[in-house]
């Protein structure tokens, strides 16, 4: 029980990153490493406040 | 100048002009809905604008109005929430012409700017003011009820 | 010919700048300044310089309305208390 609900946040979060790294490549002008180094990072702290924001959306309704 | 540029001119001319004249006159609901349309119809101009510049990077500002616009929108509605309570405004004949307004440039600029990046942010940026707008209105006219308890 | 848009961006600046200052209700002058943010920013990009037309932006649209009204509202009950109070 504890694994799939660990597996289950961890999955979440990545779905979340994988889906901002897109967006932040979409709004760029020009693609290069740093570009992709900064955007991973980026969207790896949006991924976290989205988790969290989607978690405190859901336990106030 | 362009007719690119022309287009922004008339954009921004008709919707800046409507919404002051809404915004500084009426009742508090009608300036509500105005400070509303003024954002969904700034950011078609801005986009227009940006093409009629051919500067690609003038479009983060249509980007950044599309997504804070209705913020702002929401910021009004939870706060003059007791103003606007007992008849919320109703206005979904402007809304939707701003809606449109905003998918026909939309949908203009991708057809100039061809597959590619550049067109998938013009349809984040499209999506962000046709949602963003349709959502503030339904916040405006009383949709979301049990948002201001307190 | 393209100064036909900067002149659109002035009058409704100075357009949106009068009516504010022509308001007596703190709730729709803070409406009207938020216009005034939009149309600013709209300057700005006429007038070439986008990096402050986005910082006015973020900061007109949302930011300042939402300082004004958050005053207004504390201001108000404030001042509502402080009556029933004395009643």
């Amino acid at each position: 029980m504890k694994t799939r609900t660990t597996l289950l946040a961890v999955g979440e979060v990545l779905a979340w990153w994988a889906a901002l790294v897109v967006l932040w490549l979409m709004l760029i002008s020009t693609v290069y490493t740093l570009e992709w180094v900064v955007g991973a990072c980026a969207a790896g702290l949006g991924a976290l406040v989205a988790r969290a924001g989607r978690r405190a959306a859901v336990s106030r309704r | 100048m362009n007719g690119w540029i022309l287009a922004a001119t008339v954009v921004l001319a008709v919707g800046l002009g409507t919404t002051l004249w809404g915004v500084a006159t009426g009742p508090l609901g009608r300036r509500v809905v105005a400070q509303n349309l003024s954002t969904a119809l700034v950011c078609p101009g801005l986009l227009l604008l940006s093409q009629g510049y051919s500067r690609t990077a003038y479009v983060d500002l249509a980007l950044l109005l599309a997504l804070l616009g209705p913020v702002g929108t929401l910021v009004f509605v939870r706060l003059l929430a007791d103003e606007l309570g007992d008849n919320p405004p109703q206005a979904w004949g402007p809304t939707w012409v701003a809606a449109g307004v905003g998918t026909v440039v939309v949908a203009v600029l991708c057809a100039v700017t061809g597959p590619g990046r550049a067109m998938v942010k013009l349809l984040v940026i499209g999506a962000l003011l046709v949602g963003g707008n349709l959502l503030a209105s339904r916040a405006l006219s009383g949709g979301f009820p049990g948002v201001s308890r307190d | 010919m393209t100064d036909a848009v900067v002149v659109v961006a002035l009058l409704a600046v100075a357009g949106c700048a009068t009516a504010a200052v022509a308001n007596r209700d703190p709730a729709r002058q803070a409406l009207i300044l938020a216009v005034l943010g939009t149309s600013l920013a709209v300057l700005f990009t006429v007038l070439q310089a986008p990096d402050v037309g986005l910082s006015q932006l973020a900061v007109g649209s949302a930011l300042t309305p939402l300082l004004i009204m958050l005053s207004v509202r504390k201001v108000r009950r404030r001042s509502a208390h402080g009556k029933d109070s004395r009643q």
